[in-house]
């Protein structure tokens, strides 16, 4: 009989099948990726792989409605290694850390920590879906880091700079106002910060680079 | 999520709720369960499978919580020394649902993992059989040595003369009793010798006393009131021997039962109350009195059992029944088809749990052979069968040496099963495409290189689960899971795919199915109505499916696609026919019973092990095997039993065809012979309960024993006492 030995492939959709990794747009931005995005993602699958796809997360996910794939499906594609379906999904930026599928996942599975292992990769690929969300985190970090707390004048600042759309602010401007007259964004002058939480910051990325 | 129905005849159940009784299975979890504080009504929440948010209102919820080891299994297991599973059930030793590595300690039932009722009934009797293998090996012996053989005297020309002992019962009785009055009302009865108060009957003395006076007066029957008459069971059996007198003239009334009633009824201070009490008392006793009068007083006549038993399969349930039945020092005569001993063993390699088959194999194998009261016919068949419990004949037929005729007290059907044919798939096609006895077969021949392959796909249920084979085959799912294993174990690169509809790995089996889980083994749940579809391309196979959760359509290409067709059994019908038992829809032994009576058939001393009672793995079917075994024993154990069983009788002048006992009776023992215009009974299938002697309008149809007669004198009886 026959024995071949070409690897198997599972693909979205019934038609040509497609080069996953040309799926995924890399971000030019030079950048120190400890591990190749597949096998972070094998990381996951093993914190996920005796899920029995009983639906109670989906269930449970408060954010589900806006996700376009369901935390169950989200899990079944990150099972099957469909990376590609996996990292064009909003699923896992969508996920507020409520905790409510890890409580009640009846296997006990990590599913929150999964969630942000994989916001985690999307941060460190800069993969291009996620951009928007990859600047606002890294922009609000950034004010932490140089004061302890953010500061919103700061961090807005820092994120239209780093999305370098110079009609970004005047779309912001109706949210601004309204938040202000809330007292929410407080106006100081600008600083360098004490950099006080600088040596934890440091010891995380010596970590992460281990 | 796996709805599971791995038990026999479980699949035709669940579709009979499903479809016939509107029972609504949906696939899911409900996450939470809220109470509605004004309705009152429960709201169960859980998504679908599209992942849609899915709040209902039930008026009730049931949950099914599972079963764990018993409180105290720990603490007694400690206590005996015993191992327990990682579960803290009762481990057993490989190949036995109960012999633990303890001599001398057997397991039971749920003790020893998760159990329905009829394998719970499988495993007591194969435990039943492994604790009388001990007690045998030793010397002992179970089995009844005192069994009648001299016919008790015919009495029946006799008119009754009837002794009626009373208990007294310390002074209990005879305190609320009028003995005087009693015994004298009680004479009205010509029937009645005499009246005699005993004191304390239930003791070695009054017992004593008791016998001596029956030896002294020899009355014809005798009614003894008491309490608790189940325990003169062997009381009377070995007074009836003792003084000559048939057990069925003896009979035990329970007196302390209705004194007791009555004297919370009345007030036992008052004289007319006390009377009350008295008149209870003899009606009890009157009503004992019209059953003994009545009762056939024919000796039964009795016959002797061929104490040897017939095996027919020579696979490892065969083998092990009848091992197990010559153990116990009765011969056996083992009939297989084949040139060679073993059945399935033969190309199995290993258990799911990893015990190698082969070693239990060529241990058996051994012992069979070595067995002086084994005799092995092989290449021989059975050609005709006939006779009844106690005495069949059976011819068979052997290749080389022709026919000959075998004399047996029992026959226990081992007749075992295989994997099923299936053109499904487009099996045939292309040699990637193969079932999975023959991927066993590739791997122990290692014609299978792990490193060169690269994605495996397995599809399970082929043919199964929909008619016309309409059932789990049970062990399908988990040597899936054991060739998933095997191969992610060789080579963790592999991609291995299983086609599932519901993963059918029950008990202990469920870690296996985590394990495969976790070692990247992918399943893919498809539905019925939208199979998977096999294409044979150049040197690969297409596989197509549709991928339930994600909802989208997939393609696999694999080297090799594995199709689990399942088991059909191999009793053949003519053979099931000659022997009077019968098939169930998919050709499987139809069980007496299919709870209580798991092993037996419904007519009397033929019996179904393995594969051919239903489908299971090599343990289960040990533990059928041994169960059979020790249904037969308690046949083969005695050396003489009653020639005829009670059964229904028909007074044909009388009866006017309405058909009601064909209605009424339970075992369908009864038809129309619309030729001959009569109602007949098969007696192979009467079970003498009596069901249509009581619905007939004619008095027609009758059951020895039990006479129009003797029953309205005992109704009649009843009522006197009540006034």
């Amino acid at each position: 009989m026959y024995i071949g030995n070409h690897q198997s492939k599972i693909i979205n959709s019934i038609g040509e099948p497609m080069n996953q990794a040309q799926i995924i747009e890399i971000d030019p931005e030079p950048h120190i990726s400890p591990k190749p995005v597949i096998d972070a993602l094998d990381e996951i699958r093993n914190m996920v792989s005796t899920c029995i796809q009983c639906g109670t997360c989906t269930g449970s996910c408060p954010n589900a409605f806006a996700m376009d794939l369901t935390p169950r499906q989200l899990w079944q594609n990150v099972i099957m290694g469909e990376k590609d379906a996996v990292f064009h999904s909003k699923t896992f930026f969508l996920c507020s850390v409520c905790y409510y599928c890890t409580l009640r996942c009846p296997r006990g599975l990590p599913l929150t920590e999964a969630m942000s292992a994989l916001k985690q990769i999307a941060a460190k690929e800069n993969l291009a879906p996620y951009k928007k969300s990859i600047r606002f985190y890294k922009s609000f970090m950034k004010s932490v880091r140089r004061h302890g707390r953010v500061r919103e004048m700061e961090f807005m600042a820092l994120y239209f700079l780093s999305m370098k759309n110079p009609f970004m602010p005047i779309m912001f401007v109706p949210l601004g106002m309204k938040l202000m007259g809330k007292g929410k964004v407080s106006i100081e002058i600008p600083s360098k910060g004490d950099s006080a939480l600088e040596p934890i910051f440091r010891k995380v990325e010596a970590l992460e680079k281990r | 999520m796996d709805m599971r129905t791995f038990g026999k005849s479980f699949q035709r159940y669940r579709d009979r709720a499903e479809n016939e009784n509107g029972v609504r299975f949906e696939r899911g979890r409900v996450h939470s369960i809220f109470h509605d504080e004004n309705s009152g009504d429960l709201i169960i929440r859980y998504a679908d499978y599209t992942g849609a948010h899915m709040e209902e209102i039930f008026d009730m919820a049931v949950l099914s919580v599972g079963q764990r080891p018993a409180l105290g299994t720990t603490a007694l297991a400690e206590l005996v020394e015993m191992p327990l599973n990682q579960w803290g059930f009762g481990q057993t030793e490989p190949f036995s649902l109960t012999r633990t590595n303890k001599e001398g300690i057997v397991l039971g039932g749920s003790f020893s993992g998760l159990k329905d009722i009829s394998e719970s009934v499988i495993q007591a009797s194969a435990a039943a059989l492994s604790a009388s293998r001990i007690i045998h090996a030793a010397g002992g012996s179970l089995s009844p040595t005192d069994t009648p053989v001299e016919p008790f005297p015919d009495v029946s020309q006799e008119p009754p003369r009837a002794m009626i002992a009373v208990c007294s019962c310390g002074d209990i009785l005879s305190k609320l009793l009028d003995t005087q009055q009693l015994a004298r009302r009680l004479k009205v009865d010509p029937a009645v010798d005499q009246v005699a108060f005993i004191e304390q009957v239930c003791t070695v003395t009054g017992w004593e006393a008791l016998v001596e006076r029956v030896e002294k007066y020899k009355p014809n029957r005798i009614l003894i009131g008491a309490c608790l008459a189940d325990v003169y069971t062997q009381k009377i059996g070995t007074m009836g021997r003792r003084v000559g007198l048939n057990p069925a003239l003896i009979e035990v009334v329970d007196l302390k039962l209705t004194a007791q009633s009555a004297k919370l009824k009345y007030e036992p201070s008052s004289e007319d109350e006390m009377s009350k009490v008295n008149s209870e008392l003899l009606a009890v006793l009157r009503m004992g009195l019209a059953r003994l009068k009545w009762v056939d007083p024919d000796p039964v006549p009795v016959q002797k059992i061929r104490q040897q038993a017939l095996v027919v399969g020579g696979g490892i349930a065969g083998m092990s029944s009848a091992l197990a039945i010559a153990d116990h020092g009765f011969r056996v005569e083992l009939i297989e088809q084949e040139e060679m001993l073993g059945g399935n063993l033969n190309w199995l390699q290993r258990t799911l749990e990893g015990n190698p088959t082969k070693t239990l194999l060529d241990e058996t194998l051994l012992k069979v052979e070595k067995h002086p009261l084994i005799r092995v016919h092989a290449n021989s068949r059975v050609r005709d069968s006939h006779g009844r419990i106690g005495h069949f004949y059976t011819t068979i037929e052997n290749k080389d040496n022709g026919a000959f005729t075998l004399e047996h007290g029992v026959t226990i059907l081992a007749t075992g099963g295989a994997e099923a044919d299936t053109t499904s798939y487009n099996y045939g096609a292309s040699e990637a495409i193969v079932t999975q006895k023959e991927l066993e077969r590739k791997i122990n021949d290692n014609a299978l290189d792990p490193d060169r392959l690269g994605s495996i796909v397995m599809i399970q249920c082929v043919d199964s689960r929909q008619e016309p084979r309409n059932y789990c085959s049970r062990i399908c799912c988990p040597t899936a899971l054991k060739q998933a294993l095997y191969f992610k174990k060789n080579n963790p690169e592999i991609s291995v795919y299983i086609l599932y509809r519901d993963m059918m790995t029950h008990g202990f089996n469920e870690s296996y199915y985590t394990q495969a889980r976790k070692s990247g083994v992918i399943f893919i749940q498809y539905s019925v109505n939208e199979k998977p579809q096999v294409t044979p391309m150049d040197g690969f196979v297409r596989v197509t499916a549709v991928e339930p959760v994600i909802g989208q359509k997939i393609w696999i290409d694999a080297d090799i696609v594995v199709l689990a067709t399942g088991i059909v059994p191999k009793l053949s019908g003519d053979l099931a026919e000659s022997l009077g038992a019968k098939l169930d829809q998919d050709g499987f032994f139809a069980e007496a019973e299919s709870k209580w009576r798991p092993v037996e058939s419904l007519k009397e001393g033929i019996f179904a092990c393995g594969l051919a009672h239903s489908p299971r793995n090599i343990t289960e079917s040990i533990a059928t095997a041994e169960a059979a075994a020790q249904r037969a024993l308690r046949i083969l154990s005695y050396e003489w039993m009653p020639a005829a069983r009670v059964v229904a009788e028909i007074r044909h002048s009388l009866c006017s065809l309405c058909e009601r006992c064909i209605e009424a009776c339970p075992y369908g023992a009864r038809m129309v012979d619309v030729d001959l215009e009569k109602i007949l009974v098969n007696a192979a299938m009467c079970q003498g309960c009596g069901a249509c002697a009581a619905v007939c309008p004619n008095s027609a149809s009758t059951l020895a024993g039990f006479s129009d007669p003797q029953m309205l004198d005992v109704i009649d009886s009843a009522l006197e006492g009540t006034g």
